[in-house]
């Protein structure tokens, strides 16, 4: 094929086809960096929406009815961690759409500690990378009223995972 | 071979390919860089809650013995909460002849250990508490503060002393 240039502009096979070719490549890459660019998006608007799920129900056991000690939000009554059973929770949260994991660990220099773990577990389904992706892990600080002279300190531990 | 000649008044559809790339370029690593996730509100409000809740915690908590020598004497104070504790180190530092020594290892130690089993392993932490009178006390378990410190104030309520007390709790992660 012959080429021609001349002084009014540039035409021609070898001129138009990499041009084309170009920008080709130039718009399917912004369009590719544009898709993940979504993605990324929407992936984050889920993963807080979630985390955001997940501090309310760490706030919502903090100030659970069924373990507090003369309705004070984050004192714990001793005898009521002793009874709390994990379907109890669970039912108090009105059966929750994901898995949890409650751990209370009683850090206190007294001889008595109350240590529990209240859960609800994942079922066959739920796989190692399923546990890994959608997990949650908010850490909160509790007291364990044994009586008006012996308050322990405690930590709360809530995982979560959809 | 054939010469080729570029003109002035022509310009090449491959340098507006080139430009037209160049600009593609630019915008993909913007949209790349744009949307890479920050530290999350979300986050913060975690590490603030714990925070508040963790001084909250410490204050309403109690020890069951601490005990601080004065004039030969052992003074036992059992079963008394942190804050009451606090208030009553900051009183005899203020305004009493005792000794720190024996309120930093019979008081103070008992008091940091607690917040020291309190914290959990990634946390640091460094609380503080002082009068109006200035006395003051202070424990840690880092030295140096990290960038996020959230921290929390709150103050001692103490009807039957006439100064104020105040104590602070930052933490954070390294």
């Amino acid at each position: 094929m012959r080429r021609e240039i001349d002084d009014e502009g540039v035409i021609g096979f070898y001129e138009d086809v990499p041009a084309l070719l170009i920008v080709v490549v130039g718009t399917l890459i912004f369009l590719a960096s544009m898709y993940s660019a979504i993605e990324r998006h929407d992936e984050s608007s889920t993963h807080s929406e979630f985390e955001r799920e997940a501090i309310e129900f760490a706030e919502g056991v903090r100030a659970s009815e069924r373990l507090l000690y003369k309705d004070r939000i984050g004192q714990f009554d001793a005898s009521k961690v002793e009874g709390l059973n994990s379907e109890n929770l669970t039912r108090s949260f009105n059966n929750p759409d994901f898995y949890y994991k409650v751990t209370l660990t009683d850090v206190s220099n007294y001889s008595v500690r109350y240590n529990k773990t209240w859960r609800k577990e994942p079922d066959s389904n739920f796989t190692e990378e399923s546990y890994e992706k959608g997990r949650k892990v908010i850490l909160l600080s509790v007291n364990i009223v044994v009586d008006s002279d012996e308050i322990h300190p405690a930590r709360l531990r809530v995982e979560v995972w959809e | 071979m054939k010469r080729i000649k570029y003109s002035d008044s022509g310009q090449s559809s491959l340098l507006d390919a080139l430009i037209f790339f160049a600009i593609a370029m630019i915008a993909s690593l913007i949209l790349a860089f744009a949307s890479t996730p920050q530290s999350s509100p979300e986050s913060e409000e975690m590490k603030r809650l714990y925070g508040e809740t963790t001084l909250e915690t410490y204050l309403h908590s109690t020890l069951n013995h601490t005990s601080y020598e004065h004039d030969n004497e052992t003074i036992h104070l059992d079963d008394k909460t942190v804050t009451e504790l606090v208030v009553e180190d900051l009183y005899l530092r203020g305004q009493t002849p005792v000794e720190n020594e024996s309120l930093e290892k019979g008081i103070e130690r008992p008091l940091n250990e607690t917040l020291q089993n309190l914290t959990y392993p990634q946390y640091y932490y460094n609380f503080t508490a002082w009068s109006s009178g200035d006395a003051y006390l202070s424990f840690s378990n880092h030295g140096i503060e990290g960038d996020e410190v959230i921290s929390v104030t709150q103050d001692l309520h103490t009807p039957e002393k006439n100064e104020t007390y105040t104590a602070n709790l930052k933490v954070w992660t390294i």
